[in-house]
Formats: structure tokens, sequence, C-alpha cells
């Protein structure tokens, strides 16, 4: 079976299950008693491995098998959550990690056997009292690899089980009611993986046509699976002996049932002889009975069962064949927001019909028709436009909900008690965006963690909770996103920072001088610039915050810090909500249009040109209060013909964090949507410009960057 | 008239695996389920001819869900889905009226075979 155009749902969903599993371990730690949260790493580990198994991944699935081995015992109440376990669990959750890396990168799981993990998943189920059953339930799951092979069933069976009086008298009388009394031997397929579950199912479907007087081995021994791979049963039937084979013999996974009506002679002959329960020594030395000429066998289709085994066997090689590259960029969508999409298009179509329709309507009507029909197009456009952009949207809780394990990792390992809190995960970003946050985010967090928090000792000695605590929130404001990185720990150290960068000569003294702690703070973002006093496992290596930024800065977004010397520091991330298509301001600079994102825009000003003011040989305004710079665009954009300063001017406000700028223009336009067309290598040599677009009537306008511009 | 056949098993992957197994082998499939409340309610729904029931599921298991459609319909085809490790389980779910069992790993032909066999 080929497996390979499930892989991208396998790995979907395994890494939903993983981390699931990893959620629900974390909630164990905590509660280790809480018999729903182990029902759930038990069904969460089973469903693992029976997807893994699924897609021929047997290392994978015999990890997970044992996992689920253990929590088996758990949840019976044998094996008592220890730290021991949740240890061993975590570090199988990054052995299945890597697996899933794996197959995702080479379509193969990798060559790791992880025998270790598996050892210590075997170790927690030795607990001296526990061994047994431990024991019993590996060997019951391994016998049916180490059967022998028995090709055939041995006829005659039946003759060999003991009959007391009772039942013969019994099936005397039924014979002479007319029923028939059988003997049945039944051969279970050798890749049967539940003999007793088949087993089970034979005895029903029989004792449905007929009552089964005897069976060897035992009924009971037969649920246990005390049997090899055929058991005998005496049968009393209405039915034909024909009859009564096809229906055991119609059954799944029988490799074949012999029978014969029961001569009671042959029963005397040798029913005195007492027969241990595994006789098949005995056959080889009883009288070979002669085969009854109304036996009758029926063998399975060996053509059908035979493919199966043969892949079976090279479950690896399967999904060899499976293309390089198997991360996929696919979005699970709700469906909902596909009804809506669906609805919308429907609309519109409508709405196309009907200007059609009203083109060949009468002249008079024409005009009314075309504009009503045209603002309805408007109305479903938009929304529709609205709906894409929804189905784009993925909640952040994708990349947040690795981060309790990983703050759990980062206190054991550091010696340090922190908690974490988060909140807003359920904020909806662009897929594309909230691919690339994860990484920045990490390192922010544990940046917290490292550097941020103080050790307990010392958060005692300042009055602060020993547990230092560390929050994520999310939310949107407006068009963006703002996810804050909040600790309550030491803060950044100003002087700290400062006298690191002079030794370093980032800075000069007499720059450290003029600075202010904001731009001293910044300093942080600058590549290589790392003030841990020791470089440790977590964070400190110095890269990181220039990396965090710059992976921000790449999805339109910006970074600002707070910080308060002792009493903890803000990181601020604030990202547009979708990256392809945003709402933009439309003017008009030297006869050329720009867009400016709305996003960045304050407010837009009718300044004097009176109210100028010149500080530092830059003109800048008081506008309520706030000081900011006025930007000429025609300057900075090296628009042709000079511009002669009337008495009056249009600016429009742009904001980057608390900072503000004065952008002088010659006109508005208007407000526009539109879709951003990234410009390739020609827009790196423009800082100013993020990209272009396409407008209505097939001009290109320009996209200006008011972050590069303030 | 095809057959149809009801899903039911918590992992989506799982599903579309054996629907793709199910249609190219000319069954309908007459609905899927996620967990044993959701199988009852589609059963209502779509009376398939047979139901595949996956054993471990959250909110209500499969042998839970077997035998709460059985009560509905007591003549029910229903094929349960095991993996390891579950005999017992599976032995009680016959005891309620399973009509037969597949084991995961699946193989494609003996899903087929079981389907087809209890449907036949």
């Amino acid at each position: 079976m080929d497996v390979s155009q499930y892989l991208d749902m396998f790995l979907d969903e395994t890494k939903e299950h993983i981390q699931n599993l990893s959620d629900q371990i974390m909630r164990l730690e905590e509660n280790p008693e809480d018999t729903d949260v182990i029902n759930e790493i038990f069904r969460a580990a089973h469903t693992l491995k029976g997807m893994a198994g699924t897609m021929g991944f047997t290392r994978m699935q015999t990890l997970t098998h044992d996992m689920e081995n253990v929590f088996s015992e758990v949840r019976s109440g044998k094996l008592k959550v220890n730290s021991q376990i949740i240890d061993v669990f975590f570090s199988c959750l990054d052995a299945l990690d890597e697996y899933v890396q794996n197959i995702q990168n080479t379509s193969s799981e990798g060559t790791n056997d992880n025998p270790e993990l598996i050892q210590r998943l075997n170790a927690c189920l030795s607990d001296p009292k526990d061994a047994p059953a431990a024991e019993e339930k590996k060997a019951a799951e391994t016998v049916p690899a180490k059967e022998p092979e028995k090709p055939s069933a041995p006829a005659g069976k039946w003759d060999e089980i003991e009959l007391n009086d009772a039942i013969k008298e019994a099936i005397r009388e039924s014979r002479a009611d007319g029923d028939e009394c059988y003997g049945l031997n039944v051969v279970i397929q050798e890749k049967c993986l539940l003999k007793a579950a088949r087993a089970f199912l034979v005895l029903r479907t029989v004792s449905e046509k007929g009552e089964i007087i005897a069976s060897s081995p035992s009924t009971q021994d037969i649920e246990d699976e005390r049997f090899d791979r055929d058991f005998t049963l005496i049968v009393i039937s209405r039915l034909t002996l024909e009859e009564l084979l096809k229906a055991a013999g119609n059954i799944s996974e029988i490799e074949c049932v012999t029978g014969a009506v029961l001569d009671l002679n042959q029963q005397n002959k040798k029913g005195l002889v007492s027969i241990p329960a595994e006789k098949e020594d005995s056959q080889v030395s009883a009288e070979p009975a002669a085969a009854p000429a109304n036996e009758v066998s029926a063998p399975k289709a060996v053509a059908e069962t035979k493919p199966v085994s043969e892949e079976e066997k090279q479950p690896e090689k399967k999904s060899v064949s499976v293309g390089k590259h198997l991360g996929n960029k696919t979005i699970r969508v709700d469906i909902e927001k596909l009804d809506e999409l669906m609805n919308l298009v429907s609309e519109l179509i409508i709405a196309k019909n009907s200007i059609v329709s009203a083109t060949q309507n009468g002249q008079n009507q024409v005009k009314n028709g075309i504009k009503d029909n045209i603002e309805y197009l408007e109305r479903v456009t938009t929304n529709l436009h609205e709906s894409v952009m929804k189905v784009r949207m993925v909640p952040i809780e994708t990349v947040t909900n690795k981060f309790p394990r990983m703050i759990r990792d980062i206190s054991k390992k550091l010696d340090k008690k922190m908690e974490l809190y988060m909140s807003g995960e359920d904020t909806e970003l662009d897929r594309t965006v909230v691919d690339e946050l994860g990484d920045p985010l990490m390192h922010l967090l544990r940046n917290s963690a490292d550097h941020g928090l103080e050790t307990e000792d010392v958060r005692i000695k300042r009055g602060k909770n020993p547990v230092g605590s560390i929050f994520l929130e999310a939310a949107q404001v407006g068009n963006n996103v703002v996810i804050e990185v909040r600790d309550d720990g030491n803060g950044i150290d100003i002087e700290a920072v400062k006298k690191k960068a002079l030794e370093r000569g980032t800075i000069t003294p007499e720059q450290a001088e003029t600075m202010s702690d904001k731009e001293i703070i910044d300093l942080l973002f600058l590549p290589s610039f790392s003030t841990a006093k020791q470089v440790t496992d977590v964070s400190g290596r110095g890269v990181g915050l220039d990396v965090v930024k710059a992976k921000i800065e790449s999805l339109s977004g910006e970074v600002e810090v707070r910080s308060k010397l002792g009493e903890g520091s803000s990181w601020i991330i604030r990202l547009p909500m979708t990256l392809a298509i945003i709402q933009t301001l439309m003017v008009e600079v030297g006869g050329e249009k720009y867009a400016i994102p709305l996003n960045s825009i304050q407010s837009i000003e009718t300044i004097h040109y009176a109210d100028l003011k010149t500080v530092q040989n830059k003109q800048v305004i008081n506008l309520r209060g706030i000081v900011m710079p006025i930007v000429s665009l025609f300057d900075v954009l090296e628009v042709e013909g000079t511009r002669i300063p009337e008495e009056e001017m249009t600016v429009v406000v742009a904001r980057k964090g608390d900072r503000y700028a004065g952008l002088v223009i010659d006109r508005l336009i208007g407000q526009l949507e539109i879709v951003i067309k990234p410009l390739g290598k020609y827009s790196k040599q423009c800082k100013y410009v993020s990209g272009a677009t396409i407008l209505g009537d097939g001009e290109v306008a320009l996209i200006l960057d008011a972050n590069a511009l303030i | 008239m095809a057959k149809s056949v009801l899903i039911c098993d918590d992992a989506a992957f799982m599903r579309m695996m054996i629907r793709d197994i199910l249609t190219k082998n000319g069954f309908v499939v007459a609905g899927e389920a996620e967990n044993g409340i959701k199988a009852i309610e589609k059963y209502q729904e779509t009376h398939p001819d047979l139901v595949l029931m996956d054993i471990t599921m959250p909110e209500m298991d499969g042998i839970q869900a077997l035998k709460e459609i059985k009560k509905i319909n007591e003549n029910a085809q229903i094929v349960m889905c095991s993996a390891m490790g579950q005999q017992a389980m599976v032995i009680e779910s016959i005891q309620a009226g399973a009509r037969d069992f597949i084991v995961k790993p699946f193989q494609a032909d003996r899903v087929i075979e079981a389907v087809r066999k209890v449907l036949e």
C-alpha cells in the first residue's frame, strides 16, 4: 500500500499529538493523580503508535508502543507517576520530534532506535512488584512473531478430545433429533495479531449456528490465548458440515477450517487415552486415523494474502520513494471559514449575473441597474477578501504551545523557579508570520528566563516572590498584533550595557554622554552584543537579540524594549496582521503616487510653515506637546522638481513605537487597500521603499516604509 | 447499490486513509466521526451498512459506542479497529456484537476483506 500520499497529514497530526502529549505530561507533573490526563496521554501514545505503524515507521512505533505500555500500567494503577517517568517521557517526546523531523526532511524516520530510551521505559515497568504483569504483557505481544511454521491443520484432532459419557449421551440424543455432531479444527493465519480475539470470533460465530459442547483447549484457554495456532471444537448443529465450515471459514484471518462428522466409535477407541493440553506429540504417536470421506476443508485464498506479507516485510522501502522535501506549507482550515468563502463566491456570481442581465435590459434602467450592482459587487469582493485573509490566519498558539515545556526545561537546567503565564494564544496572524515567529519569541523567553530573572536567593533578598514570573501576552490592536514578553526579574542594567559598549568600542565616551537610556538599550540589538556575565547553555552567546530584531523587521514588525532596573523588563513585538494585503493612505509627492501603510500613520495635519523650528539643523515641529522632526519626502525620495515652501503644508504624522515624524507630502489621495508586490532585488537600494502595488488603473505605486523614515 | 460505511477514528489521518481504501474499492463513505458520541449521532443520521469503529477514542470509546448503536439497531454491522495489546477489549466488543475486527497498522486488503465479509 502506498502511504506516501498521507505523509503530510500524518506529519501534521503527529505533531499535534506530540504537542498534546507534551501539554498533558506537563499537567501530569503538577498533578500526578489526574486520571483524565493519564487517559489522555495513554490515548495519544496509542494513536501515535497506530499512525506510525500504518506509515511503516517501525522505530517510532516501537517507541510509542513502549510509552503506551508504561501508561497502561499507570492507568491500571499498578504504577505510580514519578519524576523519573516524567523525565523519560519528555525525552521520548524529543526522540519522537527527531523522528518527525527526519521524516519531514528525508521521508524516512532515520536509524536511531533510541535503545537507551526504550531501556529506560522498560525500567519504569520493571519495578519489582510490577515486573510480572509487564513481562506477561510483553510476552503475549511478541508471540505472533515467534510462531513456528505449521503448514496445515492436522486432521482428526477432534477425535482426541476426551468426551465423558454425559456428552456422548447428549450427542446420541441430538442425532436422534435430527441434529448432527461435528468435529472442527480451526487454524488461524500466522500473521494474525490478536489470536484470542480471532478465535473468540470463531467461537461466537459457530455457537450462533449450533452448540459447542467441547473444545481443546478449553474455551477459557482460547480466550486467554493459551493455544498455538489451531483449536478444535465439537459442535452439535442442524446445519450440514459444508454450511458450518463455510460459516467458520468466512471469518477473516482464518487459514483453514477442517471438519468431519464425529464418529463416536473412533472416540471410543481413544476415549480412555488421556491427552495432554499440548498434544502435538501425541498426534504423531496416535494410530493414523483414516481421513473420513466426508472431510471438507475450507482453505483461504492464498493469492490474496501473499502480497500482504511481502509488503509487511519491507515497511521501510515503501516510504523511500517519496519526494525529497515534504514539509509542505499547508494550513488546516476551519470548515466554517471555507463555507463563508464559498458563500461569498456564490454571491459574487449572482452579482455578475445581475450586471449581465442589467445590460440586457432597456436603456433607461441600465445605468441604475449597473450602479446598484457595482455597489453590491464591491461589498461582496470586500467580504471575500476578508474571508480569504482569515483563511490564511492561524492562531499563534501553533508556536507558543511549545514554550511551557521549554520554560520547564530551562527552569530545571538553571535551577531557578519560574512560571510562564500565557494569554491571548488564540490571537491570529498570517501563517507566514506565525511560522517565523517561533525563534524570536523563544530567544526573548530564554533571555528573560536566563538573564532577566534573578536566582531564588536574590529574589528573596529583594523581597520578591521566589518564583519568577514570565508573561507572554498577545493581543490584536487595530491592524496589528502586539506580543509582549515580560518578566519580573532584574530589568536591564543600563550602566552595565553602557560600560560594555565602551569596552567593546561600540560607542565613544562622548557618545555615551549624550545617549538616552533608550538608545543604550537599543545597543543590545547590535550583532554580537551580550551582557551576560557568563555564557550559559541557555542563552548569552551574543547571538539572539540582533537576530530577533532582524527577523521581526523582516516581517514588517518592530521590537521595543521597556525596562526598569530591579523590576523587570518587557519586550514588545508589533506585527502587521498580514503581509499580503494592507490598508494604506495614498499620497502624491511631486506628481508620483505613494502608499503609506495605515498602521504606521498616527494622524494627518495641516501645518503652517511658520510653526516650524530648527533644532540641531533639523526642522521640527511641536505638535500638541510632541516634538517631531519634519521629513521632506521630496528630498528623501529625490523626486524631481523642487517645491516652493507654501504657507501651509500637509503632513502625515507617522509613528514608530513612541517616536513620531511628520512626512511632508503634496496631496492626499485617500485610503486604499492594496496588495503588496515585492520588488525583489530592486528595492534593496532604496531602504524607504518596502514594495510596490498595482493600482486599479494599472499604474504602479511604491509603498513607503514609514519605519525607515523615522 | 454501493454499500455505505461510517468511519469512526479519532485520528483524521486514519480516517482519510480508510476513506481512500474504501472508496477505491467501490464503497461509499457515509460519514466520519472522531469520537464515540459523534459515531452514534452519525449512525442515526446516515444509517450506514457498516461501521468501522476505533476502540480508543476520546469522549466515548468504541466499545461503548458499539453498545449504544446496537441498542438503536441490533442488526447494526460493526467492525472494530484495534491495536496490539487490546485483545481483551476486542473480545468484549465481539461479545457486544462486533462482527469482525482489524488490527492496526492496517493493510488495505485486510480492511477490504473485513468489510466485504461482513457485508456479503
